[in-house]
């Protein structure tokens, strides 16, 4: 398939300024073929969408060559020639983008009168054929007189007017009601026929339905490229996996995240651009800007680590305990795998083996067959090599707060405890900031209490206030929630939620609790005598579960009414 | 005014304490302030109290307070060497080895205590007394080795109880190595106990030694309140007279005294601490 549109290195510069808008980017479009530019607001992509008509002013950089022609070389009434006729483009801000005086058949009908296409007859028809195509009767209309969908149809019947080969859309379905975006969709992917399209959008329901590719845009240049459901389903750079899970759709329960920070566009990044919104940031991504660089075929993202992350992964664990007359098998044939910044549940019955592969996965307890890999290294050879720094980074969180703790400490040695174990310095900073993370109480009062008076909600805290000293990466969580009221859990759960965005670490919640895990994983895994028997994305596993037990175990659920 | 507070607070631990300080006191310097000392015999024999001798004199004309203040020094000496023995040397390492390692060794460990714990105590002591010619040091040894197994029995089911307990397991999970597991997790609850288990061997080995000096298998030579016991006891025309009054109640009232003390001493220790010996954080 020959290559409609191909960019090579873009950078652009808006006039007045010094810092460039859009910078790297390099993408290509195949003839037939729809590519999606998706990303936060001023992320750049609508300068991207107006610097392939060349109508953002400024300094570019770089080769945008349309059928092998750079139309940054052109002159203006090549540009002019080109508009419309070869590539035209549907505009975000509908209202101003029509003239007021005119009605909206005159409107789609002109650039095929000024490109002398047609005779103006000929066109007035052409362009009602068009308008009742996208379904808009209304042709002698004025733009005024229109809803804000009908005239973003009047757009896209404009932007199709001279037949060109590349139709740029720009935002088509922000602020419209979901039965008008669905239209849109719908009649844009079916009137477009054979014709190459760029969809500029935030809303990735859009870019899902319309693109085959998708390019996610941050600060001006290219984090992720790939197929567009790869990238949807399997996220691989940070960035697009905090957007996902950012964007409210219906089939996740989990609640809703930003992303934490925000982009500085006045700041000159040296490294990478996101790095310190990253949540996996090492030493190298403030120094040296990554490039965009493939990590399977098609699928290319902009990342020194190679994108998210994949802090645990248990391979065909098996464990059998030695009970007086016989054994119990525990645990059988088990893989499992969590990445950074992602929330896995374990369900299932007492007994179903969670506790088990919580204490295995966090190296407490050894597995008959099979082996953990924690952060690319065997976690039994990390243990044994480097035992204190993998301790801080994979930290297990008892089911039982109360015994975890010694009863003799003040909350405040209780806190300073790891911090003294692992050698740390400034441990008197970190104490008050764990202590308030976890939501406790940083008044004397409070920190020169025994452990043994506090409460199960405090207990519980100050379990997490613990772990979180050691800033760890992952944290296995065995039922944390238990013995707390509805409103302490809520508040646990949502201070685990808030830390785990600002931290990007992995978590796996251990409970039994499947209306829990249904609002805090991004996929669940439910256990039955130590096999597990379904996995999948939340939603999906508890609407729609596959295995009799699982149905078992979601109609067991608190539902109240 | 943090004092006043303290001493409101823990009545019983001051009020023993001191106590307990006023026997050690009168036992290191209480014969330098009498005119007299254990070798000398300067009145006449069986005197009732007067100005000169304020407990009388014994059948030999020594003066009773200076017997009295003699005793206590010897009576605590084998007291608190007993204790140490059986305690610190004893009890508390086999009790924590035996305790923290486990397997094969607390097995070994405890058949070996088991075996000290089946010895019926008393006669046992009786026969080692009798065997081994009577001295302080020998009473020592005697009431330390069968005295050893119920400490080291109670030290190693804490220690367990502690290697066991969750908090153990997080500190492991936060990297903490052996010395610091000691310093912050075994070293806070077994040091009260330690102590609380110190007063409470040092009070049974004066009693026992003063049973022993009682029945006779004790160092004739020596004169701790058990041998004064004896020696009143053994001259029973005594309880004609009313010389038990100043020969046999002050001995009978400061081991009594003493004991009362190391007991409430070892108990209000053990409350503030939290710790008991049934193994509980109260």
């Amino acid at each position: 398939m020959s290559k409609v549109l191909e960019i090579c290195d873009l950078e652009f510069t808006y006039s007045g300024n010094s810092k460039t808008t859009i910078h790297d980017i390099n993408l290509c479009l195949e003839e037939g073929k729809s590519l999606g530019i998706t990303g936060e607001s001023g992320s750049g992509k609508t300068t991207l969408g107006l610097q392939l008509l060349q109508l953002a002013k400024g300094t570019a950089n770089g080769v945008i060559q349309f059928h092998g022609r750079d139309i940054l070389g052109l002159s203006q009434d090549e540009l002019r020639e080109l508009r419309w006729s070869k590539i035209s483009m549907c505009f975000q801000n509908s209202l101003e983008a029509l003239n007021p005086v005119y009605s909206v058949r005159d409107q789609v009908a002109e650039p095929i009168i000024s490109h002398d296409l047609m005779t103006p007859e000929e066109a007035a028809e052409r362009a009602e054929e068009l308008l009742s195509r996208f379904g808009v009767t209304r042709f002698n209309a004025y733009p005024h007189e229109l809803s804000d969908g009908q005239r973003q149809l009047v757009l896209l019947a404009m932007s199709l007017a001279c037949d060109p080969e590349l139709i740029i859309v720009d935002e088509p379905t922000s602020n419209l009601d979901p039965l008008t975006r669905k239209r849109i969709v719908e009649t844009l992917s079916e009137i477009r026929g054979g014709k190459s399209l760029i969809v500029i959008s935030h809303d990735l329901d859009t870019i899902a339905h319309l693109c085959d590719n998708t390019a996610v845009l941050y600060a001006g240049t290219i984090l992720e490229y790939g197929d567009t459901e790869k990238i949807i389903s399997d996220p691989r750079h940070p960035y697009t996996f905090a957007l996902l899970k950012s964007y409210p759709v219906m089939t996740t329960s989990k609640n809703l995240l930003d992303i934490r920070g925000s982009y500085d566009p006045t700041r000159d990044y040296i490294g990478c651009v996101y790095c310190d919104r990253c949540t996996q940031t090492v030493s190298v991504c403030s120094k040296i800007e990554p490039k965009l660089a493939p990590i399977s075929d098609d699928h290319l993202i902009r990342c020194h680590l190679g994108g998210l992350e994949t802090l645990i992964a248990g391979k065909r664990l098996s464990k059998t305990f030695k009970i007086k007359n016989g054994s119990v098998e525990a645990l059988r044939d088990v893989s499992i795998r969590v990445r950074e910044g992602e929330v896995l549940g374990i369900v299932g019955e007492t007994g179903s083996g969670k506790t088990t592969l919580a204490k295995i996965l966090s190296g407490i307890i050894k597995p008959d067959e099979g082996e953990v890999i924690f952060k690319d290294v065997i976690l039994s050879e990390s243990m044994k090599n480097n035992r204190r720094e993998t301790c801080s980074q994979l930290q297990y969180i008892s089911q039982d707060a109360k015994a975890s703790i010694n009863p003799r400490l003040t909350v405040l040695e209780a806190v300073k405890e790891p911090l003294i174990i692992q050698n740390k310095n400034g441990i008197e900073e970190k104490v008050y900031s764990a202590l308030s993370e976890a939501g406790l109480s940083t008044s004397t009062a409070f920190t020169l209490k025994r452990v043994s008076e506090l409460s199960g909600g405090e207990l519980k805290r100050l379990c997490l206030a613990r772990v979180l000293t050691l800033n760890p990466k992952m944290i296995i969580a065995d039922e944390p929630t238990s013995d707390l009221d509805a409103s302490l859990q809520a508040r646990y759960v949502l201070h685990l939620l808030e830390i785990q965005k600002n931290r990007g670490l992995g978590l796996i919640i251990i409970t039994h609790n499947i209306a829990l895990a249904r609002k805090i994983c991004d996929r669940i895994a439910v256990f039955k005598d130590g096999i597990k028997v379904e996995e999948g994305n939340s939603n999906q596993v508890i609407s729609n579960p596959l295995m009799d037990y699982t149905k078992m175990l979601v109609e067991a659920a608190p539902k109240l009414i | 005014m943090k004092v006043i507070q303290f001493v409101k607070q823990n009545t019983e631990l001051v009020a023993s304490a001191l106590a307990l300080a006023l026997f050690i006191g009168v036992a290191l310097l209480g014969e330098a302030f009498t005119p007299y000392t254990i070798k000398d015999k300067p009145g006449e024999p069986l005197q009732a109290p007067s100005d000169e001798f304020p407990l009388g004199t014994d059948h030999v004309g020594r003066c009773n307070l200076t017997v009295l203040i003699h005793g206590a020094k010897i009576s605590l000496r084998i007291g608190i060497c007993s204790g140490v023995i059986t305690v610190l040397l004893l009890g508390v390492p086999i009790g924590f080895l035996s305790g923290y390692l486990g397997g094969r060794v607390d097995e070994a460990l405890m058949l070996f205590t088991d075996l000290f714990m089946s010895i019926p105590r008393i006669p046992f002591i009786i026969v080692i007394a009798g065997l081994l010619s009577p001295s302080t040091l020998n009473t020592i040894i005697v009431i330390g080795i069968t005295t050893w197994p119920s400490v080291a029995r109670m030290i190693r089911s804490e220690t367990f109880r502690i290697k066991k307990s969750g908090y153990v397991d997080a500190s492991v999970g936060f990297g903490a190595g052996e010395l610091h597991l000691f310093i912050w997790h075994f070293l806070p609850t077994l040091t009260p106990l330690l102590f609380s288990s110190l007063l409470m061997v040092t009070g049974s080995a004066i009693m026992t030694e003063a049973g022993l000096a009682f029945l006779g298998i004790g160092d004739p030579t020596t004169h701790s309140w058990g041998m004064s016991i004896r020696l009143l006891i053994n001259r029973p025309t005594s309880y004609m007279t009313k010389a038990w009054m100043w020969r046999l109640l002050p001995q009978i009232l400061a081991i009594s005294g003493l004991l009362l003390a190391l007991a409430s001493l070892g108990n209000s220790i053990e409350k503030i601490s939290g710790v008991s010996r049934s193994g509980k954080y109260e």
